[in-house]
């Protein structure tokens, strides 16, 4: 099977993760993409996009500790593995390779 | 900064989101939510839009992405794959198939799923199927299964009309043979005749049946012996040279253990020593559609088998003979037709006297069963039968496209995002369409069991038909009861679900938002068209309740009939003395005998013997001459039944003798001859004269002549419905009858004595075979009288009752679908001080309204619908009063008790309840 390669959005969601560190959770990965990107995203796309990478082994999540704004619930964090990584990588060196000598030619 | 726990999600929202997530995963996503809620209600945005959006993005994401999950996983498997945003030039059949099957797995699945309404959908449609089946067996048994011979297909049946009676008759021997050497259109002719025998191995004889057959039979029909050998060309050509049996099948098998050393062995029939040569393979059923044959004996030995057929290998006029010939290859029907006809002109110019008028008909033996005579009704009945099984398919559909409305409303949430992912409406109505053929489906291998269990019963029944003739009536399903099954199955499928799933695929996304968490079920046109179907079912059941109506009518009206003679207190007992070794004069004085001795046993009123019973499947016909007219012209002579009795019959069988004298002592065989006549043939031949004293011959324009003495009542012979058919009578001692009937009048319960007339007749007649011992009463109830008639009362009865509970079930199906619809409303008018009363009456109306509509349409209906029965009814108009009132008070009790269990339902509405949840 070929591998997939990761969909623009998934890319966000993934950056936005790294850039949280292991603390991520969607409310802030959504505050991040809009501060960053100016684009708001949805709940539900975010949700969405996590459930996909985690199935396809690109991020884990686990249960952080209750907290009691949550009425002593706790929020399910999200951690971005190895392959994310490598995978965004590649994704940056094909769309910087596909730039080279586009924007020189300018 | 706002803590998650105090903003609160509207509850809608919170609900719709929760219904899209896993359960382990939705309360951490509304945590997540109420966080960001309560985050842009710190920065003053505006929250009210943004919950909406949020949540309805949850409705469409969540369920489109698990789609598209599926549809990439099942992508990456090679040849399963098939992209449905694809241009159409790319399918193939291996899509098209693979698209069917995902349609059919995720139908069986989402059935799976709601298992009590496939479980109703399911019995429902096997029902209506099974009806279906079970008459289509029938209709196929008759109609199209073919004999199992070779070459089925060239099979025809050769029957002569005459002027003698008004339906067709067999051929004559001699007749036979010129057919067979004269005409090349046949390949060959075969001839044959069930006739009832005396069998004797060891022990006691046994009455069985068996067909007297020409030599050619087995081999023109291609049926080869399975043990031992058929006839040889000498048995089948030498007169008395024959004294060989071929044993049927199941004969073999029932009396002698399907022993294969019995052929060469040695059996007494009628007397006389025959040999076992061999026996017929089991799929052969013999060419009697009906009758069970035990054995088969050439014909070469009818003379010395049954002495009242002396000459008839020679008497070209005695047309007795039942006649198939197979057709030669390339020759239609018609041509045979043609040819054999032309044939029977020339034979009717050599021999004028017994060919008179003789034409022959020619049909393909599918279409003569059970008898040529009758046969030409049959597709008839057919057709009726199967229409009115048509309609419980009918009301069968009409049911299920109620639940399946009822169903599709459930789901418009799954059809909406469906269709919000760009399934096309085309694709959608499929789906559903698949859901209800696997439901057809389904139904039909219920409705398979459920038919072949009714025609197994139907079988039965016929098999223990009162008759001296042992009936075979194998219904077994064959592929085309299947086929038809399959059929109707898949036809109703897509029928019933048709007209559902185009009205479900105009569900768009934004009105199922709009109605939010409550059903979007019921838009108008929905509840409109479900109406219309309970209508449509209500109008059908109350064509079929009419149809049994007037069965049961005529039913009724046969029973009150006057039949011409008694039908309490008689019992019937009949014996043969000629297959018991007796020649006549012995035989008569047995007659005597037993007259004498039963007629004084205590609770015997009279005894007297009859050569024919009426409704017995056996008449006699004679051609009557009078006396002093020419009787070359064709009006001079008169087909009649006739009948020969014992002297005391009239007072036995309560025949009453309008005008002149019974027969007495003095009628004997010495004495003038003498006949009574009944009033009808009294009225045909002597309108203006007095019967009594007239001389009419039955034997020919020559005489002897014969002396009416007397005239009786008109009396019904083989149908309740005839007409008044001319008749005479003959006293036994100047003309012999056997087998013959005696008629006991009791003074009580007359099968009470049927122990002491069987002990009589066996310590007079040791070891001679009684039959047929019935009581007059049941003779006519279970036998071809009232039977026939019973039996369509009851096949149309239980149609219009299988119709009455679907439809039932249909108008209970909406009112209460419509209760639960309007809860509100109803709580609103109750909180209002409405009384629960008016609520009642309220919902009650809505049904007997559409129950209303529906009698009307089906009583428009059934008035047109019943012209059509009225050849099988008995003094019923089919716009019979009585019928047409009870049906239509029936249904309104069916239809009231329908409506007033919803509608008490809606009158114990809690107003609390119903206005907080609307």
């Amino acid at each position: 099977m070929a591998r997939e390669t990761l969909g623009e959005f998934e890319q966000l969601v993934l950056l936005a993760c790294l850039r949280l560190g292991p603390d991520a959770y969607v409310v802030p990965i959504i505050g991040e993409i809009a501060a960053r990107t100016g684009r708001s995203a949805s709940h539900a796309a975010v949700y969405v996009a996590l459930k996909r990478l985690e199935k396809k082994g690109l991020v884990s999540s686990r249960m952080g500790a209750p907290v009691a704004e949550r009425g002593g619930r706790s929020k399910r964090h999200f951690e971005v593995l190895p392959d994310a990584v490598e995978q965004l990588r590649a994704a940056r060196d094909a769309l910087l390779s596909m730039w080279d000598g586009v924007e020189a030619g300018r | 900064m706002n803590g998650a726990g105090s903003v609160r999600l509207p509850r809608l929202a919170a609900a719709l989101v929760r219904r899209c997530l896993p359960a382990d995963r939705a309360d951490e996503v509304l945590d997540d939510l109420r966080e960001g809620l309560g985050a842009r209600r710190n920065r003053q945005q505006s929250t009210t839009l943004w919950v909406w959006r949020q949540a309805l993005a949850f409705v469409v994401r969540v369920p489109a992405a698990a789609t598209i999950d599926t549809w990439r996983q099942r992508r990456a498997r090679p040849a399963h794959s098939y992209n449905f945003n694809a241009p159409r030039a790319r399918l193939t059949m291996e899509h098209v198939v693979d698209i069917w099957m995902q349609d059919f797995r995720y139908a069986i699945r989402g059935l799976f799923k709601s298992k009590g309404f496939t479980f109703v959908a399911v019995m429902t449609l096997g029902l209506g199927i099974g009806v279906n089946t079970a008459i289509f067996s029938v209709v196929n048994a008759f109609l199209f299964r073919p004999l199992p011979v070779q070459d089925p297909e060239q099979l025809i049946v050769i029957a002569s009309q005459t002027e003698l009676v008004e339906f067709p008759i067999g051929v004559s021997y001699p007749n036979y043979l010129d057919y067979r050497q004269r005409t090349d259109v046949v390949q060959d002719i075969i001839v044959y005749l069930p006739s009832p025998v005396s069998l004797k191995d060891q022990g006691e004889a046994q009455r069985a049946w068996v067909e007297i057959v020409s030599g050619n039979y087995f081999d023109m029909l291609g049926v080869p012996a399975l043990h031992g050998r058929t006839f040889s060309k000498e048995e089948g050509e030498v007169r008395g040279g024959a004294p060989v049996i071929v044993l049927d099948h199941g004969y073999w098998e029932r009396e002698y253990g399907a022993d294969p050393s019995v052929v060469g062995r040695g059996v007494e029939i009628n007397g006389a020593s025959y040999t076992i040569i061999g026996v017929t393979p089991p799929e052969f059923p013999g060419t009697e559609f009906i009758i069970g044959v035990d054995g088969y004996i050439s014909i070469m030995m009818i003379e010395q088998l049954r002495p009242e057929f002396v000459g008839v290998l020679d008497g070209r006029a005695s047309k007795y003979l039942r006649a198939m010939g197979r057709l030669q290859p390339g020759v239609t029907v018609q041509q045979a037709s043609a040819s054999l006809n032309a044939l029977a002109d020339e034979l009717e110019r050599e021999y004028p006297q017994a060919n008179r008028a003789t034409d022959l008909v020619v049909v393909p033996e599918t279409m003569a069963r059970p008898e040529v005579s009758i046969s030409s009704q049959l597709p008839v009945v057919a057709a009726i039968f199967m229409g009115l099984v048509a309609l419980v398919l009918l009301i069968t559909c009409a049911n299920i496209a109620n639940l399946l409305i009822a169903r599709a409303s459930t789901r418009h949430k799954e059809i909406a995002i469906r269709s919000a992912l760009g399934a096309g409406r085309f694709r959608i109505v499929r789906q559903l369409v698949s859901e209800s053929t696997v439901l057809g489906i389904l139904g039909g291998g219920v409705g398979v069991v459920l038919g072949i269990w009714a025609s197994n019963y139907l079988a039965n029944g016929a098999s223990n038909f009162p008759s001296d003739i042992p009936i075979r009536f194998d219904l077994s399903p064959d592929y085309r009861v299947f086929g038809f099954a399959f059929v109707v199955a898949m036809v109703t499928g897509v029928l019933a679900g048709g007209i559902p799933a185009v009205r479900a695929s105009r569900t768009s996304l934004a009105d199922v938002l709009k109605e939010g968490g409550r059903s979007a079920t019921d838009s108008r046109t929905g509840q409109r068209l479900r109406s219309t179907l309970v209508v449509a079912q209500v109008a059908v059941s109350l064509v079929l309740l009419v149809a049994a109506g007037l069965f049961l009518r005529s039913l009724q009206n046969a029973r009150s009939l006057d039949f011409g003679f008694r039908v309490d207190n008689t019992l019937m007992v009949s014996i043969d003395p000629t297959l018991a070794g007796y020649e006549e004069e012995r035989g008569r004085q047995l007659y005597n005998d037993i007259i004498e001795h039963v007629g004084v046993l205590p609770g015997v009123e009279e005894a007297s013997f009859a050569g024919f019973v009426p409704f017995g499947g056996r008449a006699g016909i004679l051609s009557v001459r009078l006396q002093g007219r020419n009787a070359t012209e064709d009006n001079e002579t008169l087909s009649a039944f006739y009948n020969i009795v014992g002297t005391d019959y009239f007072r036995a069988a309560g025949t009453t003798i309008l005008q002149g004298r019974g027969f007495t002592e003095r009628d004997s065989a010495d004495a003038p001859p003498v006949a009574l006549v009944n009033e009808s043939m009294a009225n045909i031949l002597w309108p203006d004269d007095e019967a009594l004293g007239q001389r009419l011959s039955i034997s020919g324009p020559e005489g002897p002549w014969v002396e009416v003495v007397g005239v009786t009542v008109d009396s019904k012979v083989l149908f309740v419905w005839e007409e008044n058919r001319p008749m005479f009578y003959v006293p036994l001692e100047q003309r012999y009858p056997t087998p013959a009937t005696l008629y006991v009048h009791t003074d009580g319960e007359p099968s009470s004595m049927a122990p002491a007339v069987r002990a009589e007749i066996a310590a007079l007649a040791p070891g001679m075979p009684v039959y047929d011992v019935n009581t007059m009463q049941s003779h006519l109830e279970n036998g071809t009288a009232l039977g026939i008639l019973a039996v369509a009362a009851l096949m149309v009865g239980s149609f219009g009752v299988v119709g009455l509970l679907l439809a039932s079930i249909g108008l209970y199906g909406v009112i209460s679908f419509s209760v639960n619809q309007r809860r509100h409303e109803i709580g609103v008018r109750l909180a209002l001080g409405a009384g629960s009363g008016k609520v009642l009456k309220m919902v009650v109306r809505q049904g007997m309204i559409l129950s209303g509509i529906g009698m009307g349409v089906g009583l428009v209906l059934a008035l047109l619908i019943s012209q059509g029965l009225s050849n099988l009814l008995l003094d019923v108009s089919g716009t019979d009063l009585v019928t047409y009132a009870v049906v239509t008070a029936f249904l309104t009790v069916v239809a009231l008790v329908a409506s007033y269990l919803p509608a008490r339902r809606a009158t114990q509405v809690d107003p609390l309840v119903a206005l907080r949840d609307g």
